[in-house]
């Protein structure tokens, strides 16, 4: 037997003529997730806005860096359909760089995905949800005419509606993004699902998931529409959620009635069948990014959406059972890192906060 | 010894999901054999109890379901699902929560 040295690109090269399927993709990522990881910082924050700026993970951003292109991370997507029956994650109808399956719910989430994977990473450089490469897997069509869609701790999963009140989970990118947040917030400050905490992850979910909607429409503060499932939820009149004014995202619903999500503490409720009123009393921190974003103006990520980023991954001051004041705590430590003590954004995180009562 | 089964309710309650709305469908247990009620009973406490989210789950978004009899609501668990004279009837309940 004969030793060759061989390039590291040429390895790569035979590593994938050698295996099958998505095995040669995964050792792909793995290679860039281990060269991306020894960078330090500032080398990823550079890639991750040079990769913004050019408008997204594109090779050519890499024309004014000296990081070699092998190091540039890419999301890793698969789509499987459960069939309408129960088995996860179930057929393989789409990944990484297929083209198109035809299937619209399967193509919308893979979409979808795709501009959550390129949200986080482009600005934030972080590497899918658990900022290592971690494979975004989704399973549509999931039961029969089943109204829902959740993270379940490993991979998202989607309904198809029942087709009167509900559509498909998929008709969204705020709901897909919704839930790709659910794992980066398990990965991060890691809330637990009950009362105030649980709030809070639930609040988080819908910031990211508006944020990575009006990033994807290029809509700032003032023509974002600030709803969540307006798709999903039949009729033009109605949506699921709103963070511009919650209560009122559904009125007088001839099925669901009427949006009961507060915007205020003064009417936080715990509703213990739903681990405390997760999905209520979230309205309140909701409505404080609304506020927060519009009081500062132009794009929401541009600055109150980095805050938020910030204060979702600093465990020291957001731990798992936080409170709204400590998350507030959290915003305004991590503006004044940002943006100064005196500044219109401090000003602004924290007239929010008070307005809701926090 | 015949005797007659008074009226009880069985509720079932399905909570969270992406909506965060709360559904619920229930069955006289009247109609059924007085079987179904001792089955019932066993896994019931004798108090009331206020019902838990699983900590260690990291499911989001998830329905969540909880059974109500004669006033005491429990989380619905695999024993329950698995008791042969209340799963048919807990799949009956399932479906009528359908939209």
């Amino acid at each position: 037997m004969r030793l060759q040295l061989i390039s590291a690109a040429e390895m790569k090269s035979k590593l994938r003529k050698s295996n099958l399927g998505g095995f040669s993709e995964d050792e792909e990522i793995r290679s860039r997730r281990q060269t991306y990881a020894k960078l330090n910082t500032d080398e990823k924050k550079l890639l991750a806005r040079l990769q913004f700026k050019a408008g997204g993970v594109k090779k050519s951003a890499l024309a004014r860096t000296k990081v070699d292109a092998e190091v540039i991370p890419k999301p890793s997507r698969l789509v499987y359909s459960a069939e309408n029956k129960r088995s996860l994650p179930g057929k393989l109808l789409r990944e990484e760089g297929s083209k198109a399956s035809g299937d619209m719910d399967t193509d919308q989430v893979y979409d979808s995905a795709g501009a959550t994977w390129d949200f986080y990473y482009s600005l934030f450089g972080r590497n899918s949800i658990d900022n290592a490469g971690m494979k975004l897997i989704q399973t549509v069509h999931y039961l029969n005419k089943y109204d829902n869609a959740f993270w379940d701790g490993k991979q998202m999963i989607y309904g198809d509606g029942d087709g009167k009140i509900f559509a498909s989970f998929t008709s969204d990118i705020d709901i897909t993004a919704h839930e790709l947040t659910h794992g980066v917030v398990q990965y991060e400050c890691n809330l637990e699902y009950k009362d105030q905490s649980g709030a809070l992850n639930e609040s988080l979910a819908d910031v990211f998931g508006i944020m990575i909607k009006q990033k994807a429409l290029n809509h700032d503060v003032r023509r974002s529409d600030w709803l969540i499932g307006e798709n999903t939820l039949v009729g033009d009149e109605y949506a699921i959620r709103s963070l511009k004014a919650p209560g009122t995202a559904y009125v007088n619903h001839p099925e669901l009635g009427t949006d009961p999500q507060p915007a205020h503490m003064s009417g936080y409720s715990n509703d213990p069948s739903d681990n405390g009123g997760v999905h209520l009393n979230s309205g309140i921190p909701n409505h404080a990014f609304y506020l927060a974003a519009v009081d500062t103006g132009g794009f929401s990520w541009d600055k109150i959406g980095q805050v938020w980023y910030r204060a979702m991954c600093n465990t020291e001051l957001v731990p798992v059972n936080a409170t709204f004041s400590q998350f507030k705590e959290a915003t305004l430590a991590e503006s004044i890192i940002l943006f100064g003590t005196g500044s219109t954004v401090t000003s602004a995180i924290e007239n929010a906060w008070n307005a809701v009562g926090v | 010894m015949a005797f007659k089964i008074k009226q009880m309710k069985l509720k079932l309650i399905q909570t969270g999901g992406f909506a965060g709305k709360s559904k619920y469908a229930e069955e006289d247990l009247s109609l059924h054999p007085a079987q179904l009620q001792q089955e019932l009973e066993q896994h019931f406490p004798m108090s009331i109890v206020q019902p838990t989210a699983n900590k260690a789950s990291q499911s989001r978004d998830a329905f969540e379901y909880f059974l109500e009899y004669k006033g005491i609501r429990v989380a619905l668990t695999d024993d329950m699902k698995a008791n042969p004279f209340i799963e048919d009837l807990l799949e009956r309940l399932k479906d009528q929560l359908h939209y």
